[in-house]
């Protein structure tokens, strides 16, 4: 049905209406999967691998079976089906079978009556380890003899993308920028750790339910290492506190462990991790380096873009080739550039597998080529924001993958109004004058005491107590300094701009799995029950599905509910994630809803004694096109309930069609959302602490389905991004995480958040419900370069390496400041 | 009364510090005997030369306090600094200097203010040096049984406190360096000067070369100068770990005491007065 259709004011889409699960989720009403215990529950720990990479001799679970509760111990031999994760490459076992590839991987399960008594068995059981050599960064592993944990070569995945001659432009171009960049392992950090619940229902039928975002993934799997038919698994996902792709496939191996140790034991078995093993064991944001190239003409016209982009993907391939795909197709950012090599690599590690992550291999990219091109404006002389806009994507142009755009291209417009809302322009001069003002200064001031008094207390710098005396006290007011910021602080301001794309779903990479199915139920009171495949896991799935059936059946939103996920009540719809249940699920129901609103049209135009064609439907009912009362959904469903029509249906939907072939060409995903975010910074410029005054994220996502929930989207994806910009790293000591819990691992608090102005631009997509495309990853792609970019805008420098935490941007400060004294000390003579 | 508990045992206050051990499974199994709702070492008490403060005082009242906000203003500073109002609502100052770490943010201006702590077992007491309670990471001198009652902050005219700090982020941060900074400044001369810094050495420290700088002399910027190498090179001697640099630490040293002195000396200056009291 055309949107054109609804009146003015009468539409459930656009409107910022109340999230159904808020209530509970406030109160602490939802249960979450820790908050089930069924009688006789048993509870489950994890024996993990102490070794990054090494033979098991030998597993003795004795001393554990004597601990008082115990009631299982077990091993791969324990599996009756399939021991591997079914995904893309099945190589990751449930429990480590013969070797292990990582610290932390499931080698053993303990079942006991309480958590305690599992977890004191679990540390009991010995395993026997014989070393081998192990690998622990993705451009060492890449190297010939290196230590192999994947195949002949550890790569689980490559790809390339070849556009035009990239060597003929390179050489013919103006002006040529190159650098090198790292980012970390990030933690989705979500609130509620993985758990799961099994329990081998009367019948047989396997019963498993927790916390997760894709079911029909565990289904899956549990299937699959069980044995059984998938008609006899039944997988309920409970509510889930947060995943951001984290709950998307390592859910599988912890409800494989339960519904392995119901199976064996025949009681319900619960599995809820720790912090610190969640830390340990499960997915995260892949580290990475990328080296990228940008050519370009004097005037600003980009030639040519070279981008090498190596993801560490850890011991088992996961979601690596998927995320691996996003990171390819997005690389040389979204701009018109006819010449293009791109040549990325998944490589194994004997590291905690990545997986999944907001973004999907997007962020880290992103972060260098959005980076660079700041670079490039530099070189060129030209405004960043301007640079931007001169070879931005716009409708009719084709993307590094010759993927024409042919409609919903907001970006242009997502560009115009980040400008205008973020005061780019006066903040720009503001800063352009106080730099020259400063370059002036320096030269100047060859002898005279630095501004910065720690540059001579840097004691890497081998100024020693002699150039003290070059420390000012402080007293001066700071002349690079922008501001005082009380406190004695001193500080400069800076402004940064980052653009990205992101397609919107699975794209060519998960094509065979991008289809989705609805169920919709008019009841005889009218109210409405929907069924979907794809879950509620925060982003406020629940509200806006239910927004999209109540327009799409003239129902009251509060009459429509949806049902908690049940893998046995709807069809296998695919996963949650790619920014596709809106788009996949809010088809499904529009197809499902589509017969429904005729009968129900029918029957109002019976009732009203008008054409089915004289009806009209929205947010308030039926009514006839000529005027009059309307008649409520409630009176139309009741008449149909009267006249025993169908109002309960199936729906279905395929994605439309993608393609990518060996040499990166084709339409890669079915559509592009478009983001422009503009960070303000305050850089103190003696501590170096970065703290973002204010973050504009301007975003095209087609129609706004609920503007409220979509601004709590970009919300969080901001903060999300400014962690990983300035704080988030999971480090690892060689192979093992250092600072697995909330103790190490830096999140940023409200108190560091920034002031967000959020804007939407709505280029609508014609196949999208009500023309919407999808939000939820886009958001935490641009803020960490368009916060790098302003933190070079106020100290001069350029971030290679993420998080930019105070102790890096010192360093590269002082660097810089040590350089320039060689340079002035080299003129001198 | 502890006596009676027989076995291993422990002494929890706020347990801000214990339970997150005892939940990483760090402690040996013992009996915890709560001295938190003990009458005697709660609550604050002034008398003509000194303040005295429950070891099992929490911080909210601490930083609520009248007479200490009077008298210790970088005490305030520094219990308004730590965790977050949960945590000061259970935390103290007790278990924040039987804990040890060398961050504790609760035990740098007590260093600087020349602290005492008192340590009771049974009957008998002592009274040892808030710097002297820590002896390494994690270590403190408290044998078995030996409960902090109080911690007794002589009052002594000076016009200058500070205490700065410097985390990973805004708010919930274990310290990368912390600095507290007492001294009497009249007419340019700083007298009566106590450097304490946190997070830079196995325990918290007096920066005593800084110290000596500064101490009976004009602040000019040479004399500032020569304090902040002093501080950075001489006193503080931190580590390079996965929350901070070495480098980072150290150069913060005498950022920190540059900006301790400034704000205050700038105060002094402008007002006669320092505000803080
Ligand atoms: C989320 C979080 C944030 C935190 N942030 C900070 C921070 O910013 N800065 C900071 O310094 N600390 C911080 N801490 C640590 C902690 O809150 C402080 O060290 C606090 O002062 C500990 O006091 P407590 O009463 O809770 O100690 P407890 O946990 O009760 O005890 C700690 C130790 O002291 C012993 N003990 C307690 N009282 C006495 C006594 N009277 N006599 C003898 N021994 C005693 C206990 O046996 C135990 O060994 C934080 C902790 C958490 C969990």
């Amino acid at each position: 049905m055309a949107t054109d259709e609804v009146t003015e004011g009468a539409s459930w889409i656009g409107r910022s209406v109340k999230r159904a699960d808020g209530r509970d989720k406030l109160t602490g009403r939802a249960k979450y999967v820790d908050d089930y215990a069924p009688a006789g529950c048993l509870h489950g720990a994890t024996v993990r691998s102490a070794k990054p990479h090494a033979r098991i001799k030998r597993i003795d679970g004795r001393a554990a079976c004597r601990v008082d509760g115990v009631e299982a111990v077990l091993t791969a031999s324990n599996i009756p089906g399939t021991n591997r994760m079914p995904l893309i490459i099945n190589d990751y076992p449930f429990l480590a079978d013969g070797v292990v590839r990582f610290v932390g991987e499931a080698v053993a399960l303990v079942v006991a009556e309480t958590p305690e008594a599992a977890r004191r068995a679990a540390a009991l059981v010995r395993v026997d380890y014989e070393d081998l050599p192990g690998v622990f960064d993705a451009r060492d592993a890449l190297k010939p003899g290196a230590p192999r944990v994947f195949g002949e070569d550890n790569v689980f995945k490559k790809f390339r993308v070849r556009r035009g001659d990239v060597e003929k432009a390179f050489a013919e171009a103006d002006v040529v920028v190159e650098a090198e960049f790292e980012t970390p392992y990030q933690a989705q950090a979500y609130i509620e750790t993985q758990g799961m619940l099994a329990e081998v229902e009367a019948d047989g039928t396997v019963f498993v339910a927790g916390s997760m975002q894709c079911p029909f993934y565990v289904h899956d799997a549990v299937a699959a290492a069980l044995g059984v038919g998938q008609n006899r698994v039944r997988i309920v996902q409970r509510p889930t506190g947060g995943g951001f792709g984290g709950k998307e496939d390592v859910p599988s191996i912890v409800a494989v462990h339960a519904a392995l140790a119901a199976h064996v034991t025949g009681r319900p078995v619960k599995f809820v991790y720790t912090r610190e093993e969640d830390f340990l064991a499960m997915s995260k944001r892949h580290p990475a380096f990328a080296r990228v190239k940008y050519g370009a003409r004097r005037d600003g016209t980009i030639t040519a873009c070279e981008v090498n982009y190596i993801l560490d993907a850890g011991a088992y391939a996961t979601l690596s080739p998927a995320v691996l795909f996003r990171g390819t197709v997005h690389a040389v950012g979204p701009y018109r550039i006819p010449n293009v090599a791109v040549d990325t690599f998944a490589v194994a590690t004997n590291k905690v597998p990545p997986g999944a992550f907001r973004g999907f291999g997007q962020p880290q990219i992103t972060f260098a080529q959005e980076s660079l091109i700041d670079e490039l404006a530099a070189r060129l002389g030209i405004d960043p924001f301007e640079l931007r806009e001169k070879n931005a994507l716009r409708l009719g142009d084709e993307t590094a993958t010759g993927q024409v755009l042919r409609e919903s291209c907001g970006f242009g417009e997502a560009l115009a109004v980040a400008r205008r809302e973020s005061g780019w322009a006066e903040k720009q001069k503001r800063g352009a004058q106080r730099r020259d003002a400063e370059t002036q200064r320096e030269e100047a001031s060859v002898i005279a005491p630095s501004r910065l008094g720690v540059l001579a207390l840097n004691p890497v710098a081998g100024a020693g107590a002699g150039a003290g005396a070059d420390a000012g006290a402080g007293a001066d007011a700071g002349a690079g300094a922008d501001a005082e910021a009380g406190a004695g602080r001193r500080v400069a301001r800076g402004i940064g701009v980052s653009a990205n794309y992101y397609g919107v779903g699975l794209g060519a990479a998960g094509k065979y799995i991008d289809r989705a199915g609805a169920h919709v139920q008019v009841q005889k009171d009218g109210t409405v029950l929907v069924a979907v495949g794809n879950t509620e896991i925060g982003q406020g799935a629940r509200s806006s599905l239910c927004q999209i059936a109540a327009e799409a059946l003239g129902a009251p939103f509060e009459a429509v509910h949806l049902l908690d996920i049940d893998t046995t009540r709807v069809p296998d719809s695919g996963p949650t994630v790619a920014s596709r249940t809106t788009l996949m699920s809010g088809n499904a129901i529009l197809d499902a809803a589509r017969p429904i609103r005729e009968t129900l049209v029918k029957v109002a135009a019976d009732v009203l004694r008008v054409a089915p064609g004289a009806v009209m439907v929205d947010a308030h009912g039926y009514r006839a096109a000529s005027g009059g009362e309307a008649l409520t959904f409630q009176r139309v469903a009741s008449e149909a309930y009267g006249r025993r029509l169908p109002v309960a249906t199936q729906g279905w939907t395929v994605a439309a069609p993608t393609s990518f072939d060996e040499n990166g060409r084709g339409d890669a995903y079915v559509v592009y959302a478009f983001s422009v975010n503009v960070a303000e910074v305050e850089v103190d410029l003696e501590t170096f602490e970065t703290r973002v005054v204010e973050v504009t994220s301007v975003h095209d996502i087609g129609r706004v389905v609920n503007p409220g929930d979509a601004e709590g989207q970009v919300e969080g994806g901001v903060v999300q991004g400014m962690g990983y910009a300035l704080c988030e790293e999971v480090v690892l000591d060689g192979a093992a995480v250092k600072n697995g819990n909330f103790t190490g691992y830096i999140l940023p608090t409200m108190a560091d958040s920034p002031a967000i102005r959020v804007r939407f631009v709505e280029a609508p997509y014609s196949a999208g419900p009500f023309g919407a495309k999808g939000l939820a990853e886009t958001p935490i792609v641009g803020p960490a370069p368009a916060i790098a970019n302003a933190i070079r805008d106020a100290v001069g420098v350029m971030a290679r390496r993420l998080p930019i935490t105070p102790e890096r941007l010192a360093e590269m400060v002082w660097e810089k400041k040590r350089e320039k004294k060689i340079g002035r000390k080299t003129e001198d003579r | 009364m502890v006596a009676r508990v027989r076995g291993a045992r422990r002494f929890v206050a706020g347990g801000t510090d214990l339970v997150v051990k005892a939940k990483d499974g760090k402690l040996a199994p013992a009996t915890w005997i709560d001295v938190a709702q003990i009458r005697e070492l709660r609550g604050i008490s002034e008398t003509r030369g000194s303040v005295v403060i429950g070891a099992a005082t929490p911080y909210t009242e601490i930083i609520e306090s009248k007479v200490v906000r009077r008298v210790l203003p970088a005490l305030v500073e520094a219990c308004a600094e730590i965790g977050s109002v949960q945590i000061r609502n259970m935390g103290t100052l007790g278990g924040n200097l039987a804990n040890a770490s060398p961050a504790a943010d609760g035990v740098v201006p007590l260093v600087a203010y020349d602290a005492e702590v008192v340590i009771q077992r049974g009957a008998r007491k002592r009274v040892i040096p808030a710097v002297d309670i820590a002896t390494g990471p994690g270590r403190s001198c408290l044998g078995q049984d030996e409960l902090i009652t109080e911690i007794r902050l002589a009052k002594r005219r000076r016009n200058i406190a500070a205490f700065l700090k410097l985390g990973p982020r805004a708010s919930m941060a274990i310290a990368k360096v912390s600095l507290a900074l007492v001294a009497d400044l009249r007419r340019g001369r700083l007298s009566d000067v106590r450097i304490a810094l946190g997070a830079v050495a196995p325990t918290v420290i007096r920066a005593t070369h800084a110290e000596a700088i500064l101490e009976g002399n004009i602040l000019s910027h040479d004399v500032i100068a020569r304090a902040r190498v002093a501080i950075a090179e001489s006193d503080a001697i931190p580590i390079t770990d996965f929350r901070s640099t070495a480098a980072y630490r150290r150069a913060m040293c005498a950022v920190l005491l540059g900006r301790a002195l400034r704000v205050n000396s700038d105060d002094v200056g402008r007002s006669g007065h320092n505000p803080l009291r």
